[in-house]
């Protein structure tokens, strides 16, 4: 098994940033498809919060584990410098998304 | 290059000046079309303005003096221009996207009328609310009240049809087993012109409408008058010719045998300005046309070519559906 | 001379193979990559002349498109025109965009990879030089009868996206739609077939010493090409499988009345759709991003952010699939969500243009040929990013959507963001390969016809689509204020189409493929630009830098002389070193496959197959498809070629040449392409549940769902199926050669596979369920139809492991044909257990 550790590890950690952004918005978006089916939107605006909170926390502590690793040479260092940019945009635009989702009313789509 | 654009702009601007702004989401007509078009404006300012920054980047780049080229080659300029910048001009235009979606969403506001709005290949099928509680059939002319906020229910009969009319706003599509509803208002009178925007086959191009927008008095003494139908004189062998011909079983019109729901009801076709989806200008020869030759005035359309009636015969038809107001 | 070199920068180290080397090493690497010669060529698997034979046909398909968005703009020229027919002009404009989007652009830049990368990487060839040529000549061959369809007016008339209902049966009867899902859907398996080469063949095959941080930005841009086309590509081969089985066999997955989505379709094509935009554009970013830094004579700058920005575009851009769906009347907040993901995603494009403009500051920028079309594709590219962000504002949206202005913003992203960086791609390459270079006069007319063609085509279409012209209309009444703006569009375009006949004309007229080329003519860095020959390079160089021609100037010439790593066959076959993921350390030698037929039959028959399919001609088909079958199994019989002793290649490193698990690149192929299979099974799942959000009132209460007693036995079954993979694999470590017991287990394991499945089926059919019930029993019956497909690949496999065994071919060591039916074989168990759970749990977790 591939270590997290290995060098073929750190090259796939890169990902981590983007994996999160993506998570968070299946996260959100199947969620207020599936919850406006059922339970109602009021529920969604708590899950969006907290769903948000929760991909923040982890591409923190991600970027702190990556932020050790610019002390290190070569490949290593140009890999954590890559992580965490990507953990920073990935950021930027899990907050971009939900900032719009908040701002508008779930399940309505009564457009004019 | 630069002299080429400008020149381009120039045409651009002029032949838009001279266009009759019917179909236009430059010219809105009423409040939602405005913000539209007021985001456009501001829109292509900000676009410009991050253009001419990035072309002049670039020239500073080639041929500008060595401080500012110093300080375009290094990665800080980078981090300036590619993320900073960006994110700060993207999270203002994202709010301000978000703002006007709020603005635009008709939260709980009950409209003052709906009007069911039916995309069918390749024409609009409209049902208005009558006053006793019946649905008053009529096609590819859409009358309004202004001033009043009205709610179009979208359904299509066949395939997805997208409603359109630039003036009064942004489009909805119709899709099939689902319904849309868009809000509209017209805040001044006149004729906006629509069309089909989702590619629906055929005859897609020719898939008009329009939407006359009048004083809401005028529009609730129309609304009355015509469900009862009103025929002129005359006509009484056009009409013969028209039921004994079977155009009834497709065709409806009010206070007669003809009763057909699959095409356009035409109980009020001698008053509509188009023919056809809005495609070709109402007058008896287009009916002529359309009865027996529709395939050339428009290909595709569902209607068979009706050339068992004689030219005399074809006058009185078209006389007949004139008549028709 | 002497013996010893110094590099430029990591200090002092010796050559690996320094002495003068044998007379008969040169004689002999050329004899053994020779191409063959004449006709037969088409049986020659070498990357460049694939490559050559790739980038000619997609080119073929770019100025045949043309032409036919030539005849869209002569339709348009005026209102009222009667040059094309309502039915012609349906069929043009979808053929404009189906064959520019499939058979253009994603080739063209496929086609740049195989032919620039292995050069690039310092490696002799592509890891699978015969899966690449089987890519080309099906895409040949599927994509010239593809578009031979027009003439006989057959062509599919419903556009390039081809929404339903309007494809399904009911509202296009022909055999247009069928074309298009079958042969595009087949064309998408070729592109998939190259995806999977150039992610293994970035990763593995680089040159020593060339780590990630080191590699050409073209080869990450490539990389993340392929990996998108892995994720993307399967939501449309999902799509297009689950429209043909509607339109063949009336399973109504998209017809409303009876339980099925419209919208699905939608979702499923955006989600391959979007991302496909910058699938076309990443690579060719990736073109400009070599270019720039030669042509303005320094290093590129912020070249890490450069990747970090083509990581964030590739991810995010799968974020705004619905992008494309703001005006179908998706719930508020799902817009704004998309609408964000969209702001976000241009974030990266601005890094990548500051970047550009970075490098361009910190050096002198020639003005030549390639430098013209970067700074044509850098305003055409930004103003489309831009217009692109404005469309991402849902209010505006609604406006622009499926107006001429969105026709605009489209091809100022494409044309713009590839098709200009692929002029400036060729003008740059073209010394790599040709004797001569392209002209700098007739270049310079090719940049000024097609940049102002181009603008003065599609700049007016912005207002013509806000002043109200929908796209895809074969006429216009006069008087809508639109006459002059599209005459002036329709005069652009045929200066654009000058263009394009200038560069021709300077192609025709200087292009001589070579083996004496111009060579290095532009003083670049990277190893495309060291003396190359059909083996590659002469021996492979240890890189220590990002452009070492530059930090290294003796490399060229030692390269030649063969002093560095392998400069001769070590095997007495073609080969080429593997190297780690991530540093480039050597790992084995690779062998790899030379000319043969097999591979190009393979093509031909799995094209006729689906061709003949789509004429309806079923037999032929059928013996077409067995055919294609034979092909690959006399194909691969040759591959896996028995271990050696370990060879030297010089400098100390002796490798093995031969490597099974995750070091091997069939193991790595193989992943990849169950990740492939696990995206086209997740894009199932989504479409399953989505459906049950739309029309959950067709979805059965328990009583109607089959008993458990059946799916129970049927998992069962998969579980023994797993445990005789167990058997498998650990008899295959334990004995050297595997016994009856081996292939026993082998046989009977994919027996219980199958029977497994088998079962599940006839569960369903028992319980009364039948597919063309409703959009729900369609689905439930789709899950079999993608489980079978996993498992007839696993069923063809085991038999020719079976084969192998009994041929003496297959051995504990030399086992990768083993290991990869073991991965397919376990992937297939899990996913039909998950398609088990979902089918039988699913309804009955929601249900009453």
């Amino acid at each position: 098994m591939t270590s997290w550790r290995s060098p073929a590890g750190r090259g796939l950690s890169i990902l981590f940033g983007p994996t999160v952004w993506a998570l968070h918005f299946i996260v959100v978006y199947a969620a207020e498809s599936l919850l406006c089916r059922t339970a109602g939107g009021d529920s969604h605006g708590i899950l969006l919060a907290s769903a948000t909170v929760l991909a923040i926390v982890a591409l923190g502590c991600h970027l702190r584990v990556e932020g050790r690793r610019l002390g290190e040479e070569g490949t290593a260092r140009f890999l954590a410098g890559v992580a965490i940019a990507l953990d920073g945009l990935s950021g930027i635009a899990l907050l971009f998304v939900a900032g719009a989702g908040l701002a508008l009313p779930a399940c309505t789509g009564a457009m004019t | 290059m630069r002299c080429c654009r400008a020149l381009l702009i120039v045409t651009a601007t002029t032949s838009l000046a001279g266009c009759s702004e019917m179909q236009s989401a430059l010219a809105p007509g009423g409040e939602e079309a405005g913000r539209i078009a007021f985001l456009t404006w501001i829109l292509f300012a900000g676009a410009g303005a991050i253009l001419l920054v990035v072309a002049g980047s670039l020239v500073m780049a080639m041929r500008g003096p060595e401080r500012l080229r110093q300080a375009l080659g290094g990665e800080r300029a980078i981090r300036l221009g590619g993320i900073v910048f960006p994110v700060v001009t993207l999270a203002i235009l994202l709010g301000c996207g978000v703002w006007l979606m709020r603005e635009s969403l008709a939260l709980g506001r009950p409209a003052a009328l709906r009007i069911e709005v039916t995309g069918e290949r390749w024409w609009w099928r409209i049902s208005y609310p009558g006053s006793d509680g019946s649905l008053l059939a009529d096609a590819n002319e859409l009358r309004i009240p202004v001033g009043r906020e009205i709610d179009l229910v979208l359904h299509t009969a066949d395939v997805i049809h997208s409603f359109w009319v630039p003036n009064l706003g942004g489009k909805l599509d119709m899709i099939p087993g689902r319904t849309n509803t868009l809000r509209i208002k017209a805040d001044r009178p006149g004729i906006y012109r629509g069309q089909c925007a989702e590619y629906c086959g055929g005859a897609h191009a020719l898939m008009a409408l329009e939407i006359h927008a009048v004083a809401p008095d005028e529009f609730d003494a129309w609304l009355i008058s015509t469900q009862a139908p009103r025929l002129g004189e005359g006509i009484a062998r056009g009409q013969g010719l028209f039921q004994a011909a079977g155009c009834g079983a497709c065709h409806g019109i009010r206070g007669t045998p003809a009763a057909g729901t699959i095409g356009p009801d035409l109980s009020r076709v001698g008053g509509r300005r188009f023919l056809a989806a809005a495609t070709i200008p109402n007058s008896t020869e287009n009916l002529v046309r359309f009865i027996s030759r529709g395939q050339s005035v428009k290909p595709g359309n569902l209607m068979p070519e009706f050339r068992i009636f004689s030219d005399e015969e074809l006058d009185a038809v078209a006389a007949y559906l004139s008549s028709l107001k | 001379m002497s013996a010893i070199r110094m590099t430029g920068s990591a200090g002092e180290k010796a050559l690996p193979n320094p002495g003068p080397s044998p007379a008969d090493e040169l004689r002999s690497l050329e004899t053994i990559w020779a191409s063959p010669k004449g006709w037969r060529i088409v049986s020659d698997v070498n990357n460049t002349t694939i490559g050559h034979f790739y980038l000619a046909t997609a080119f073929l398909f770019f100025l045949l498109a043309g032409v036919l968005g030539l005849l869209i703009r002569l339709q348009l020229a005026a209102p009222g025109n009667e040059f094309l027919s309502q039915e012609t002009y349906n069929q043009i404009f979808t053929m404009h965009g189906t064959v520019m989007m499939f058979l253009f652009a994603v080739p063209a830049v496929e086609a740049v990879g195989i032919l620039l990368l292995p050069a690039m990487l310092g490696a002799r060839d592509l890891p699978f030089p015969r899966l690449g040529a089987f890519a080309l000549w099906a895409y040949v061959v599927g994509g010239l009868v593809f578009f031979c369809t027009l003439f006989f007016g057959v062509a599919p008339s419903g556009g390039w996206f081809m929404y339903p209902p309007l494809t399904g049966m009911r509202f296009s009867p022909g055999v247009g739609a069928d074309w298009w899902l079958l042969g595009i859907g087949f064309i998408e398996i070729s592109a998939i077939a190259g995806a999977i080469e150039i992610i293994v063949g970035v990763l593995r095959t680089r040159a020593p010493g060339m780590t990630l941080a080191r590699m050409p930005i073209l080869a990450w841009t490539m990389l993340v090409f392929a990996g998108m086309i892995v994720f993307a590509f399967p939501a449309v081969i999902l799509a297009t499988i689950l429209l043909e089985l509607e339109r063949a066999f009336d399973w109504p997955f998209f017809i409303a009345e009876r339980g099925g989505d419209a919208l699905l379709w939608q979702h499923l094509f955006w989600f391959f759709g979007h991302p496909d935009v910058y699938i076309i554009f990443l690579p060719a970013a990736g073109m400009v991003s070599m270019i720039v830094p030669t042509m303005a004579g320094t290093p590129l700058v912020g070249y890490r952010l450069i990747v970090v920005a083509l990581i964030a575009v590739g991810s995010f851009s799968f974020g705004l699939w619905v992008h494309h769906m703001f005006t179908t009347g998706i719930p508020a907040r799902s817009l704004g969500f998309f609408s964000a993901a969209s702001m976000a995603v241009a974030i990266p494009s601005g890094i990548q243009v500051f970047a550009w403009i970075a490098t361009i500051a910190s050096g002198r920028l020639r003005l030549t040929v390639p430098s013209l079309f970067v700074i044509g594709f850098l305003l055409i590219f930004t103003l489309g990013g831009l217009t692109g962000v404005m469309v991402a504002m849902v209010p505006f949206d609604r406006q622009a959507h499926d107006s001429y202005f969105v026709v605009a913003h489209l091809h100022y992203v494409l044309f713009g963001g590839m098709v200009f960086p692929l002029f400036a791609a060729i003008y740059y390459w073209t010394p790599a390969f040709s004797r001569r270079a392209l002209s700098e006069r007739l270049g310079r007319w090719a940049f000024g016809l097609i940049f102002a063609g181009f603008n003065i085509a599609f700049l007016p279409m912005h207002i013509t689509g806000l002043i109200g012209m929908p796209r895809r209309v074969y006429t216009y009444p006069a008087g809508m204020g639109w006459d002059g703006l599209n005459l002036v569009s329709t005069i652009g375009a045929f200066m654009l189409a000058a263009g394009v006949f200038a560069f021709l004309v300077d192609f025709i007229r200087h292009m001589r493929l070579s083996s004496k080329t111009a060579g290095n003519i532009w003083q670049a860095g990277t190893l495309e630009w060291l003396p190359n020959h059909p083996y590659g390079t002469r021996s492979i160089p240890r890189i220590s830098s990002r452009d070492p021609l530059w930090t290294e100037p003796d490399l060229a010439r030692d390269v030649e002389a063969g002093r560095y790593y392998l400069p001769r066959s070590a095997t007495g076959a073609r080969e080429t070193i593997v190297t780690s993921p991530v540093d480039a350390e050597p790992q084995y030698l690779m062998r790899l496959s030379a000319p043969g037929w097999a591979h190009v039959a393979a093509a031909v028959f799995t094209a006729g197959f689906f061709l003949l399919l789509t004429v309806k001609l079923v037999t032929l088909a059928a013996m077409s498809g067995v055919l294609a079958v034979v092909s690959i199994i006399v194909w691969m019989w040759d591959s896996d070629p028995a271990p050696t002793e370990p060879v030297d290649i010089g400098g100390g490193i002796t490798l093995p040449t031969y490597a099974s698990g995750p070091v091997s690149l069939g193991w790595w192929a193989m992943v990849i392409l169950m990740l492939v299979a696990a995206a086209l099974y997740v894009s199932y799942a989504f479409g399953y549940l989505y459906l049950w959000t739309v029309s959950a009132q067709t979805w059965p209460d328990g009583a109607a769902l089959p008993g458990l007693s059946r799916p129970l036995g049927a998992a069962g079954m998969l579980f023994a199926s797993a445990a005789m993979l167990f058997g498998a694999h650990s008899l295959s470590q334990r004995d050297h050669v595997p016994g009856t017991a081996f292939m026993m287990l082998i046989g009977f394991g994919t027996l219980a596979l199958l029977g497994g499945l088998a079962l599940d089926l006839l569960a369903h059919w028992r319980a009364g369920l039948r597919p063309q019930a409703s959009g729900y029993a369609a689905m439930v019956y789709a899950n079999t139809v993608l489980q079978l497909q996993i498992a007839a690949a696993v069923t063809i496999m085991a038999a020719f492991a079976i084969a192998r065994s009994i041929a003496g071919r297959l051995t504990s060591e030399r086992r990768v044909v083993f290991d990869n039916l073991a991965l397919l074989w376990g992937y297939a168990i899990s996913q039909s257990l998950l398609g088990m759970a979902l089918t039988h749990g699913f309804p009955r977790l929601v249900g009453p």
